[in-house]
C-alpha cells in the first residue's frame, strides 16, 4: 500500500512544466556535423557534411535535407539521424527548396538551376547564364532570380502529374533592376531584393505582372543596403526587416507602405517571428552580437533586451511557441528559454546544451511535418 | 547557503528515484544532468528551474569532466540548490567523488543521494538476479571502457578467474575484447552471458547466449548496454518479469 502511495505522490508531483519536444537539428560550423538534440539530451552528430558555413537544412515528410556552402546537397534521415547521400550540384550553392518530387538548386558557381529526384539524382540543368538566387515555389511554377543579369526566371512544370518534373521556360522577367539578391514569397507575391536599391520587384504569380515598388521609408530613413529576405518576418499585417546599417527594424505593411521603424539594439541581422505571431526576436552584428530583443507584434514596442555570454548566430521559436531556442556561437552553447508565460520578462533559461560552435537551428517534428 | 546534491538518479524507470532525489529535484535552481539520467525526471522541477546537460558520450563533441566539474562549480556560485543528477549512482563509475572533490576544495558543501545503480537493478529487470542461493554467492562490477588515456589497463582479469558473475558497465563497444580476455583466463566458451540495453525503461531489450556467440548476437544492440557474466544468466528463464508486462 505504502509503495502504490509513493508512486501516486511521484506521479501527481510530476509538474505539467513545458519541455522541449521537437528533435533540434544544429550546424556546427566548425565540426562539419549536424548536432541533434532530442528528449533534451544531445543524442547525436551526424558527421562529414562538408563546408558547414551558412548551411541550411530543410525537411520534407521523413527527409531531410542539407545544402552546404561548397555545393554539396545532402540527404539525411531526421529519424534515425543518418546521412544517406550526397551530391555535389557545384562548388558554390546556397538556395534551395524542395517539392513534392524534386529538389531545386539555385547555383552560385557554375551558373545554373539543378534539378534533382528526392534520391538527389539528377534530372534536369537549366543553364541560366548567372549566379541564381531566391529560388521559391508556387504552384506548378519554379521562380528565381539571375543576379548577374538582371532576370527573373519563371519556369513551369510540363509534366506536373508525372514521377519526375520536368521544367520548361514560361516567362522570363528582364530588366528587372539592378542585382536581384533574394526573394520571398508572400501568398501570390513573388517579392525580390535588390541590392543597395530603394526599390523592391514585385511579380504576381497569377498574373504574371512585375512592378517595382519604391520602399518608402520615411523622410529621414535611409535605403535598405542588403535585401537579405531570409531574414526577414512575415506576419499577418506587416513585414519586418532588420534594416542593416540603420540600427532600426522597419515595418512595412503587405501593400508595402511604410508603417513604422523600431529603434533597436544596434545593427540588426535576422528577425523571427513566433508561430503565434505575437513576438519577433532580433539579433545583431558587430559589438551588438550578443543581444536579441524581443519586439510586441501589436504595439510594435520592444519588451526585452537579453545580453548573453557570446555571439548568437541564430534563434528559433518552437513551433507551439513555448522555447525560443538560441545559437551561442562563441559560447559553444544552445540555450533554450520558456517562452510560455504571456510576460516576456518572466521567460527563463530553462535548458543549456553544449553544442560547439553552434550555428543554424532547425527543427523536425515528425506529427506535424507535411 | 548554496548546497549542492550529487544525485543518482537510477537506473532509467522513474519511479527507482530515491524519495531524497526527488525532494531535492522539486527543490533546485538548476539541474546539471547526464545522458543516462530519464529525461522525464526534469519534469519534475519547479517553473524556473534551470536545465544544463553536461551528457557524455564516445566519439562525440561534448563536455570533458573538468569542464563538468567546473560547470558545477560555476552554478553553486550563482544558485542556491544545485542538484547535479546521474544516471545510476555517483559513485558507482559515476565520477561523483571527483565532482565532490572538486567542490571541497573550492569550499562549496554537498551532499551525496546514492541512486540504485544499474548494476544490480538492470539485472534484476531483466531477470538475473546477481547472487543467487546455490548458484553464485558473490558479484564483481567492472567497468567495460576504461579510459583511452591510461597507458596500462587497471582491470585484473586473472582475478576473475573465480568470479561467480561479473557485471560490465558501459562494456558494448568493448564486448568482443571482454569475451576473448574471459576465454583467455580461462571462463568456458560456454559460459552464459547476457547484454542488457536501455534496462528497466520501455525500451530495454535483452539478448542472452555465451560466451563463444555474444558478440554475434548482440550486433546493432542500442547503447546504454551492461553485459553481466555467469551461471546466474540462466535464471532469467525463469525469472523474466519486465517484459512480459
Amino acid at each position: 500500500m505504502r509503495k502504490i502511495i509513493y508512486a501516486l505522490l511521484l506521479f501527481i508531483s510530476i509538474s505539467t512544466l513545458a519541455q522541449a519536444k521537437e528533435k533540434i537539428f544544429i550546424v556546427e560550423r566548425e565540426n562539419s556535423a549536424l548536432a541533434v538534440i532530442n528528449n533534451n539530451l544531445k543524442t547525436n552528430e551526424i558527421k562529414n557534411m562538408h563546408n558547414f558555413n551558412h548551411a541550411v537544412v530543410k525537411f520534407r515528410g521523413k527527409d531531410g535535407y542539407v545544402i552546404t556552402r561548397d555545393g554539396y546537397v545532402i540527404k539525411f534521415d531526421p529519424v534515425t539521424e543518418k546521412k544517406l547521400k550526397e551530391y555535389r550540384t557545384s562548388k558554390s550553392a546556397i538556395g534551395f527548396i524542395i517539392g513534392k518530387n524534386f529538389l531545386a538548386v539555385a547555383n552560385y558557381d557554375n551558373k545554373t538551376v539543378e534539378i534533382l529526384d528526392r534520391n538527389l539524382n539528377p534530372i534536369q540543368s537549366i543553364k541560366t547564364g548567372s549566379r541564381n538566387v531566391g529560388i521559391k515555389l508556387y504552384k506548378n511554377y519554379l521562380i528565381f532570380a539571375c543576379m548577374d543579369t538582371n532576370q527573373i526566371w519563371v519556369m513551369k512544370d510540363k509534366n506536373p502529374k508525372a514521377k519526375l518534373p520536368k521544367f520548361v521556360l514560361y516567362k522570363k522577367f528582364k530588366n528587372i533592376g539592378k542585382v536581384p539578391f533574394d526573394a520571398l514569397i508572400d501568398k501570390n507575391l513573388y517579392v525580390v531584393g535588390l541590392f543597395n536599391s530603394p526599390d523592391i520587384g514585385v511579380i504576381n504569380l497569377d498574373t504574371m505582372k512585375y512592378k517595382k515598388v519604391p520602399l518608402k521609408l520615411g523622410k529621414k530613413e535611409r535605403i535598405l543596403k542588403v535585401p537579405h529576405f531570409g531574414f526577414w518576418s512575415v506576419s499577418k499585417g506587416y513585414f519586418f526587416i532588420p534594416a542593416v546599417g540603420n540600427e532600426k527594424v522597419f515595418v512595412f505593411d503587405h501593400k508595402f507602405n511604410y508603417i513604422t521603424s523600431i529603434k533597436v539594439e544596434g545593427n540588426p541581422v535576422f528577425t523571427a517571428l513566433s508561430p503565434d505571431k505575437k513576438w519577433l526576436a532580433v539579433t545583431f552584428s558587430g559589438k551588438k552580437f550578443p543581444y536579441v530583443q524581443i519586439i510586441d507584434t501589436k504595439t510594435l514596442k520592444i519588451v526585452r533586451t537579453f545580453k548573453f555570454p557570446g555571439w548568437i548566430l541564430h534563434v528559433r521559436w518552437s513551433n507551439d511557441t513555448k522555447h525560443l531556442y538560441f545559437s551561442v556561437n562563441t559560447a559553444n552553447e544552445v540555450l533554450a528559454y520558456n517562452v510560455s508565460n504571456p510576460n516576456p520578462m518572466k521567460w527563463w533559461k530553462q535548458f543549456m546544451w553544449p553544442v560547439p560552435k553552434s550555428s543554424g537551428i532547425f527543427l523536425y517534428d515528425s506529427k506535424t511535418q507535411k | 547557503m548554496t548546497r549542492v546534491y550529487l544525485t543518482g538518479a537510477g537506473p532509467g524507470d522513474i519511479e527507482l528515484l530515491t524519495l531524497k532525489a526527488h525532494r531535492v529535484i522539486k527543490q533546485a535552481d538548476v539541474i546539471i544532468y547526464d545522458r543516462l539520467a530519464n529525461p522525464e525526471i526534469l519534469e519534475m522541477a519547479k517553473d524556473g528551474c534551470e536545465f544544463v546537460y553536461v551528457g557524455k558520450e564516445d566519439g562525440r563533441h561534448t563536455l570533458p569532466q573538468d569542464e563538468i566539474n567546473e560547470v558545477i562549480y560555476q552554478n553553486a556560485l550563482k544558485h542556491k540548490v544545485v542538484v547535479r543528477l546521474k544516471g545510476g549512482d555517483p559513485f558507482v563509475f559515476g565520477r561523483g567523488g571527483e565532482e565532490g572533490a572538486y567542490l571541497q576544495e573550492r569550499g562549496v558543501s554537498f551532499d551525496i543521494i546514492p541512486g540504485i545503480t544499474s548494476a544490480i537493478s538492470v539485472p534484476a529487470y531483466a531477470g538475473i538476479p546477481v547472487t543467487h542461493r546455490g548458484v553464485a554467492v558473490s558479484f564483481r562490477v567492472v567497468t567495460g571502457h576504461e579510459s583511452p588515456n591510461k597507458e596500462v589497463s587497471q582491470i585484473p582479469w586473472e582475478n576473475f578467474k573465480t568470479d561467480d558473475t561479473i557485471i560490465f558497465l558501459m562494456g558494448l563497444h568493448n564486448l568482443s575484447k571482454i569475451a576473448a580476455k574471459l576465454i583467455e583466463i580461462g571462463k568456458p566458451r560456454d559460459y552464459p552471458c547476457a547484454v542488457i540495453s536501455k534496462g528497466s525503461t520501455k525500451d530495454q531489450s535483452v539478448v542472452t547466449g555465451t560466451l563463444d556467440n555474444i558478440v554475434q548476437k548482440a550486433k546493432g544492440v542500442p547503447t546504454p548496454a551492461l553485459i553481466i557474466v555467469g551461471q546466474v544468466v540462466k535464471l532469467r528463464d525463469q525469472l523474466k518479469w519486465f517484459e512480459q508486462q
